[in-house]
């Protein structure tokens, strides 16, 4: 009965306007105090224990080098070198936009901060080189989404929080999968830019590559400390993001000198912003959870999966279908939160690895981040652009395509996930 | 509608203080992963301190991300109603806001009076009182059941998804 009051009053409260994290906390209390008061004390600690989570304090961190990425303007460096190096191959400008893209994702963790960030001078840079807004809007708007797959990922931080699961390994799992995607999307725009004849070719200058690689060095060695901190087992992912932030922030003031001290304060005002929504969303998914898992429902899931004698693939198809339809209405961080603690277990108890699972359910927020009515990466570029929404989504009708097909490839071969962890 | 200055300024300091407290708590955590590779000590502060920072921080900064960030929520089905029908969500929604924040509130009093009466601290070296912490929990909530308030008084409103730019 708590349990279908919980869901119950927490659709009412979604679908009335009220923000996920206050649905999800006020549900729960709102149930508890009807059924089980007695279980009220231990909510407390419940807010408390979340909040308290050594793991959490990495998304903060994160945030705050990507803010001081987007703030110190590191980036511009880096995109110099990407257009000096592609620009002999065709649709170069369009594919050094994507390889930018996953380099910045492999700073922050963020999918919408991305797109705002590499929207904000990439859509200038690509109109000049040629190319034509929906296109490159939408080119943006599909390489964006690898910030939450290639590590550091928030979806990944937040993934093992809620599971328990170890965020190191969670980390390298979105790794291979977020390299492959994006390689094969490069080629893709390379090759519809081409065919279609957008931007100019020009021979290599080798003289202009090494200075765009002298002056970027400093950046790529970024996503570097990332994935070798992690992998090398140096220091922890929460470690890993201080040594980034410390990094950046020193490479954008002593050796750039492009970050300023108010500067600074804006960085960590927007990350504690950001941070704080973070954290009381995760808040309302450890008390939705606590009461799920109290009440048995993730048990009542895996029963009626045996009982429907799906098997792992079977599973995984059907919640695929879930998520997508799901991403069509909720942001991604809300549909992880509502979904996760319902079907870990019963994944848990279908024998799928946890990091197939994590790198499925992120693929399904890349998605979910793109599709219309509710998709955050397409209102965050409308905004930059000033396309209309539908202007967007006309033009990324081939990358849908080419994620579905990246879905596709991430269900049915785990390896992809499991091989880097070695899980 | 603007919301009351007074309000704005305390978001503003209070948001001050937690950004503040966030850089204090990454760089306690670097200086950790420093001690620990090139001096070969960790003391147990150094890895308990920036939990309470980040604890403190995050309820500072609960008030501000309202106001002037935003809330991830689902708005599609309310933007088609009427405007009578979107203003009665709208006070619904404040209303839930204002209870649930208080609820909070209450939950976390209750579990400072018990830690404090327990005489209850961490389990580290430093063996901080608990209720030190956990206070941040009423105090952030409080500032946020004033928005919740404010919002019922019809001078806030939750910023559409288009308006802002949350996180995934």
């Amino acid at each position: 009965m708590i349990a279908a009051t919980t869901i119950g009053l927490m659709l009412v409260l979604l679908f009335a306007g009220v923000p996920v994290a206050f649905a999800l906390i006020g549900s729960t209390l709102c149930a508890v105090l009807i059924f089980a008061s007695d279980l009220l004390p231990s909510l407390g600690l419940s807010v408390m224990s979340t909040v308290s989570n050594y793991i959490l304090i990495a998304i903060p961190l994160f945030i705050m080098a990507g803010e001081i990425a987007v703030r110190g303007k590191l980036l511009d460096p880096l995109v110099e070198l990407a257009r000096a190096l592609l620009a002999p191959v065709p649709g170069g400008t369009g594919v050094a936009t994507v390889a930018t893209c996953m380099f910045f994702a492999g700073i922050t963790g963020s999918t919408a901060a991305e797109a705002a960030a590499v929207g904000t001078f990439g859509l200038p840079m690509l109109a000049r080189a040629g190319y034509p807004k929906p296109f490159s809007t939408a080119v943006i708007a599909c390489a964006s989404t690898f910030g939450i797959l290639i590590p550091p990922s928030l979806t990944m931080i937040l993934f093992g929080s809620i599971t328990q699961a170890p965020v190191g390994p969670l980390f390298l799992a979105g790794l291979m999968p977020g390299l492959l995607l994006g390689v094969v999307l490069m080629i893709m725009v390379g090759v519809m830019g081409a065919m279609r004849g957008y931007g100019f070719r020009q021979r290599l200058d080798l003289g202009l590559v090494r200075r765009a690689l002298a002056r970027s060095a400093w950046i790529i060695a970024m996503p570097v400390v990332v994935v070798g901190g992690i992998y090398s087992g140096w220091v922890t992912p929460t470690e890993v993001a201080a040594v980034v932030v410390v990094y950046g922030l020193a490479v954008a003031v002593l050796v750039y000198r492009t970050l300023s001290l108010a500067d600074l304060v804006v960085v960590c005002r927007n990350t504690v912003r950001v941070s704080a929504m973070l954290y009381f969303v995760l808040v309302g998914a450890a008390l939705f959870g606590f009461v799920m898992t109290a009440e048995g429902v993730p048990q009542r899931i895996v029963d009626w999966v045996n009982a429907s004698a799906l098997g792992p693939l079977q599973f995984l198809i059907l919640l695929n279908a879930i998520l997508l339809a799901m991403g069509c209405f909720l942001d991604g961080l809300s549909m992880l939160v509502i979904a996760l603690p319902l079907i870990f277990p019963v994944a848990v108890q279908l024998g799928i690895n946890p990091l197939h699972l994590a790198v499925l359910m992120t693929v399904n927020i890349e998605i979910g981040v793109l599709t219309p009515p509710v998709g955050i990466n397409l209102y965050v570029l409308s905004g930059i652009s000033r396309l209309r929404v539908e202007e967007i989504v006309h033009a990324l009708l081939p990358f849908y395509v080419f994620l579905l097909v990246g879905l596709a490839a991430v269900t049915y071969f785990p390896a992809l996930s499991t091989w880097l962890p070695g899980g | 509608m603007a919301h009351a200055k007074w309000l704005d300024r305390l978001d503003d300091r209070a948001e001050l203080a937690a950004a503040t407290l966030a850089f204090a708590a990454a760089m306690l955590v670097f200086a950790g992963v420093v001690m620990r590779n090139l001096f070969t000590t960790s003391p147990s502060w150094i890895a308990e301190l920036p939990v309470h920072l980040i604890v403190w921080s995050v309820f500072l900064a609960l008030a501000s991300s309202f106001s002037r960030g935003t809330q991830l929520g689902l708005d599609i089905l309310v933007r088609r109603l009427s405007p009578r029908v979107q203003w009665a969500l709208d006070r619904l929604g404040a209303l839930a806001m204002l209870v649930i924040t208080l609820m909070l509130i209450w939950l976390g009093i209750e579990l400072v009076r018990r830690q404090y009466g327990m005489g209850a601290v961490t389990a580290s070296a430093a063996r901080t009182p608990l209720w030190l912490v956990t206070s941040a929990m009423p105090v952030g909530c409080a500032m946020l059941a004033l928005h919740g308030a404010a919002r019922l008084a019809g001078r806030e409103r939750f910023k559409p998804l288009d308006e802002a730019l949350p996180i995934e």
